[in-house]
């Protein structure tokens, strides 16, 4: 199968088993949520090297997502 | 059959495959959209956030499933076209009989040549080439100057501003899948261990003198930033191809 398909359906199953897993543990904090589906976007882009038609703007997105969330938190312990 | 009817199953295919696609670009769109609305109304109104986490996880996929090329070469296509190229120089090395081993060398236009010695193996050229026409002289030696399958995909941007290992594994492993996995150790001679090759090369003399498909890209590669390269043994060995070469 085309390594870009299985891409999509490994990205889908670890999204959804995300969503799944945090919601009944309880987690109702969307920065989780979020940074999870960063790490694992990057983990599979890594692994299974999907192709891009242009520029990958949606890692670029997420990765900048992920650096102010990761910020936030530095800040709100340096200020504790 | 007449010929509108070939024409016409010639392209089914292609037709049917260009409009599966504009269907996945449809989907991923109808996905993208459905996905922001869900997570807007579920963070505003329901106030739910995995509900809202579940928008942004479809907002995601919809985005990379944009991404995804419509039209990508299948790396089989650009190994048969590769293979293809071999033929060419197979027949001109039978038509002159040659068989010494060639040498890669990058010249002065910043192409990858390999410089085929005809009769005596005087060593690799020695001067930076202008390459005009099929054969170049240097002191004594006269040499067969042919362009290797490869060397147009040493001008990919990946290739270009990549370390060698990498590049090697763009090629290789990532563009035309003629590898699993490639493994590279320098030291007086530069080895590379291809795991699972899968170049399919029927052209016997093209192997003797510029290699296999697998060493021929490998050697472009290292030619192109190290100067001049020469394969000097390639040995198959229990799914892998271990490739030892010599940068002059």
């Amino acid at each position: 199968m085309d390594k870009n398909i299985i891409f999509n359906i490994v990205l889908a199953s670890m999204l959804i088993s995300t969503v799944t897993i945090l919601s009944s543990l309880g987690e109702a904090r969307l920065d989780v949520y979020v940074s999870m589906y960063t790490l694992e976007y990057f983990v599979a882009k890594a692994i299974l090297r999907p192709r891009r038609r242009m520029l990958d703007l949606l890692a670029l997105a997420l990765f900048t997502i992920f650096t102010v969330i990761v910020s936030l938190r530095v800040w709100e312990i340096i200020m504790a | 059959m007449s010929t509108e009817n070939s024409i016409y199953i010639g392209l089914e295919p292609t037709l049917l495959r260009t409009e599966s696609m504009d269907r996945l670009s449809v989907f991923a769109t109808g996905l993208t959209v459905f996905a922001s609305l869900l997570a807007l109304w579920s963070y505003l109104v329901f106030r739910n956030i995995p509900l809202t986490a579940l928008g942004i996880g479809l907002i995601i996929l919809g985005i990379s499933l944009l991404l995804t090329p419509i039209h990508p070469i299948p790396p089989h296509a650009v190994r048969a076209l590769l293979e293809g190229a071999t033929l060419n120089i197979e027949a001109l090395l039978e038509e002159l009989n040659i068989s010494n081993k060639g040498y890669y060398v990058k010249a002065s236009d910043g192409r990858v040549y390999v410089f085929i010695p005809v009769g005596r193996d005087g060593g690799p050229p020695h001067e930076v080439f202008e390459v005009k026409g099929l054969l170049a002289k240097c002191g004594e030696s006269r040499y067969l100057v042919v362009v290797p399958p490869s060397s147009e995909i040493l001008k990919v941007g990946e290739v270009l501003n990549a370390r060698f290992e990498e590049a090697l594994n763009y090629v290789l492993v990532d563009l035309t899948e003629l590898a699993e996995s490639v493994e590279v150790s320098v030291g007086e001679k530069v080895v590379v261990k291809i795991v699972k090759p899968r170049g399919h090369l029927t052209s016997l003399r093209f192997r003797n003198v510029l290699g296999s498909l697998e060493a021929s890209i490998t050697a472009s590669i290292l030619a192109n930033s190290h100067g001049i390269v020469r394969i000097v043994d390639e040995v198959d060995k229990g799914g892998q191809k271990i490739i030892t070469l010599d940068v002059f």
